[in-house]
């Protein structure tokens, strides 16, 4: 005859494999980056007239294009390169904005982003 | 990786130190002469007792005004099992007393338990493995108030604060109104885990507590089910069965892995205390034992601080069990009132029973006792989904074998009962006999003493049927659906039993053993039965499992969280969305404002069917923010950033000249709206 403390070891030991691995899953999957398939784009004031922005990167691109628009007039433009996880704050200034909307455009080879601000 | 490791292990302490150790501290202080659980009932009982135990523990430093913290936890269940240990040892066994036989199996039953436990593992493992980011909608309602114990280190008071309108039809946010939805059995075990391990409430630790918790009420039904069959010798077989019947067939579907990833963790705590309860109080009744009766009336009480709806249950499968024996057993009415008497008129019962009542009024008083939520459970259904199920759909909620074998079962017994009831059974108590010849007397030769086996699982199915099928029959107002879920239980343990005694021999009055069925028939119909729980069973499994996850967009979510989190002030006011966007409910947890903060644009019904939702500000906002009805709700309501899907509702914010878009990822926009 099999003892019940057999039977409790044989449990705990399919408790642990399966919680560890689920765990595991679980922990792997909630990293921003394991998806390798978004990137976010954001004001670092969202509430002021600063337009300083910053890119979030959680994706396997890795060129970004940004350009900042006055109403529909490019005012300033570049480029920058950040890796799976990397974040950038750029700083950026526009003067005369009362009564136009100031957008950032944000670029990879794979899709295009903006944010604006409605002065 | 080495975090995660970390988190691991840490997790492992944590559930080993506040849901294992108090409980079995505890039952080996209990006085005996003999050994009293076997070692897998011992197991799955210190595991109930310490969910009960922490939950006390937490809400005593509550009341006391203590900090729920690491340290304040970690010390008082030092200090329990220190007491409980030093009484331990001073009442334990002289001599080492062997395994009851009850926890003793062959070969073949450890390697057919070790397989089904296995199995079943393994099929929800397969299912959750999709779903191990958390964005349940119930599962982050329950952890944003974990995280209040978590955070603030006091109980919570369950509160939310609406948008109320006005009579002069302005709107504002009310003043916080009492919550009855939350008990606080649902948060403590979480926060105790929480707290112990360090690990946030927004990862993968919930949902393997509720799978931890799952796979006991697994074991649990298979200890009961050894206990209600202890005096037949089919009963380990029959334990089997309920085992194979709820493991891993239907694995997927409520209230199982369903409920798992889908955080009901009320229904799933209280699966687990329920048949705990009628485990002791079965063996109680039958040993006559008022220690086995004060552990039945402490599971009980758990129970009540943990899920009212199961408490509810519990009370009519209590009435019901009473009416039947009072019916039935009338003759012997005074010799089971002398029993009862003893058992509860007894030391410990009555201990207990008044530290339970010093700890409802000085501890802690579950919610739906002091907002008078009884109310509104009684007196008729009053939502469509609480009017009770078709009979089509209590099968679909029960698995269509389970129910097939239970009614088989009981057109087989009705048919022993007419035919045989001169010859086999005598006229007194003529229907219990008649469920006997299935369910065996017990104990065997006892005439005047009840059969609680028989009695508990003919109550407890009968009184979910009747609230799942009528609930207008006994004026309640719950949802049908939610109930019939849990006649899964006494549901699997009912065919079990039906599906061994048809395909095991029982002796004869002339001591001979005979199969019921005919020996040609013997095999095909066990084939044809088998196959047809398996097939459903897996079937089932399949069509519940997920096909695509969205990890990507349930982490955008938070992503989109934690930025805005750190970007408003006191004065800001955000609304999200629960239509279009994953894991809303989780966003709350960002912020720990409170538990309606963001406000959030419900599923359109909930503003439909004129219960739910009394304003409809919280719709029009998201769904047309530039109408002077919007403009208005967002100035009176002060609200200035919203969250919406970028897909499906950045366009009219696109549209309106009031908004600015200030992030954007893959998933979601965030919209700012300047006062």
């Amino acid at each position: 005859m099999t003892t019940s403390r057999t039977i409790i070891i044989a449990t705990v030991l399919l408790f642990a494999c399966s919680f560890s691995f689920l765990a595991f899953v679980g922990w792997k999957q909630q990293q921003y980056d394991y998806s390798h398939s978004w990137w976010a784009l954001s004001f670092n004031n969202p509430k002021s007239n600063d337009i300083s922005f910053t890119i979030e990167n959680h994706s396997s691109e890795t060129a970004f294009h940004w350009e900042i628009f006055l109403d529909k007039t490019s005012i300033s433009h570049g480029d920058t390169i950040l890796s799976i996880g990397e974040t950038k704050s750029i700083p950026a200034i526009a003067t005369d904005v009362t009564g136009r909307t100031v957008t950032i455009k944000v670029s990879t080879p794979k899709g295009t982003k903006d944010i604006y601000k409605k002065f | 990786m080495f975090s995660f490791l970390a988190q691991l292990i840490l997790f492992y302490l944590a559930v080993i130190i506040t849901l294992f150790l108090p409980g079995w501290f505890l039952l080996r202080a209990l006085p005996k002469k003999t050994r009293l659980f076997s070692r897998l009932e011992m197991f799955v009982l210190s595991l109930g007792f310490s969910l009960a135990i922490t939950d006390a523990i937490l809400l005593l430093l509550g009341a006391l005004q203590i900090a729920i913290t690491r340290w304040s936890i970690l010390g008082s269940i030092a200090i329990f099992c220190a007491v409980t240990g030093f009484i331990a040892y001073r009442t334990r066994l002289r001599k080492p007393h062997p395994e009851l036989p009850i926890g003793l199996f062959s070969r073949k039953q450890f390697f057919l338990i070790v397989l089904l436990m296995g199995l079943s593992l393994f099929i929800r493992t397969a299912y959750l493995q999709n779903n191990m980011v958390p964005s349940a909608t119930d599962l982050g309602h329950h952890m944003y108030w974990t995280n209040v114990i978590v955070t603030k280190g006091i109980i919570p008071n369950y509160d939310k604060k609406d948008v109320a309108v006005g009579t002069d039809g302005n709107y504002s946010i009310s003043a916080p109104q009492n919550i009855s939805d939350f008990i606080i059995g649902e948060h403590l075990p979480f926060a105790a885990i929480a707290l112990v391990s360090g690990i946030s409430v927004i990862s993968w630790f919930p949902i393997v507590t509720l799978l931890l918790i799952d796979m006991l009420t697994v074991l649990a039904i298979f200890i009961l089910t050894l206990r209600l069959f202890e005096h037949s010798p089919q009963g380990k077989n029959i334990a089997l069965a309920a085992l194979f019947f709820i493991g891993p067939v239907f694995a997927l579907m409520p209230p199982q892995a369903k409920y798992v990833s889908g955080g009901v963790i009320g229904n799933i705590i209280g699966n687990l205390l329920l048949p705990l309860a009628l485990y002791c109080f079965l063996r109680a009744f039958k040993e006559k034992s008022s220690l086995l009766a004060t552990l039945g009336i402490a599971f009980s009480m758990a129970l009540f601080y943990t899920h009212h709806l199961t408490g509810f249950l519990f009370l009519f499968l209590a009435a019901l069990s009473l009416l039947i024996i009072v019916v039935f057993y009338i003759r012997d009415i005074k010799t089971i009132v002398t029993d009862w008497s003893k058992l509860f008129f007894s030391l410990p019962v009555l201990s207990f029973l008044a530290f339970a009542v010093l700890f409802l009024f000085f501890v802690y008083t579950p919610t739906y006792l002091t907002n008078h939520a009884v109310d509104t459970v009684v007196g008729g259904p009053t939502k469509i989904e609480h009017t009770g199920l078709t009979p089509a759909q209590f099968k679909s909620a029960i698995g269509e074998p389970r129910v097939a074998l239970t009614l088989a079962g009981i057109v087989f017994l009705l048919a022993i009962a007419y035919t045989k009831r001169k010859k086999v059974l005598t006229a007194k108590n003529k229907w219990l006999r008649a469920l006997e010849f299935v369910l065996p007397k017990f104990p065997p030769g006892s005439d005047k003493q009840p059969a609680y086996h028989v009695i508990f699982l003919f109550s407890w199915s009968a009184v979910i049927s009747i609230i799942s099928l009528y609930p207008a029959w006994i004026k309640l107002d719950i949802p049908s659906g939610r109930v019939a879920n849990y006649g899964v239980y006494p549901f699997v343990i009912i065919a079990a039993a039906v599906f061994v005694k048809t395909f095991s021999p029982h002796k004869t009055e002339q001591g001979k053993m005979i199969f019921f069925l005919k020996s040609s028939l013997l095999f095909s119909t066990f084939a044809l039965l088998f196959s047809f729980m398996v097939a459903s069973g897996f079937f089932d499994n399949q069509q519940n499992m997920p096909t695509a996850t969205t990890p990507g967009a349930i982490v955008q979510t938070y992503a989109s969280a934690d930025y805005l989190s750190h970007k408003v002030s006191q004065s800001d006011v955000v609304i999200n969305d629960h239509q279009n966007t994953v894991a809303d409910t989780w966003v709350k947890i960002f912020f720990m404002r409170n538990y309606t903060y963001p406000l959030y644009r419900a599923t359109n019904d909930r503003y439909e069917n004129g219960i739910d939702r009394q304003e409809f500000c919280t719709l029009w906002m998201i769904s047309t923010p530039d109408t002077p009805d919007s403009q208005k709700c967002f100035s009176q309501l002060g609200v200035d950033f919203t969250m919406v899907s970028a897909k499906d509702d950045a366009a009219q914010f696109q549209r309106s000249p009031s908004f600015w878009q200030v992030y954007a990822n893959n998933e979601l926009n965030i919209y700012y709206r300047p006062q």
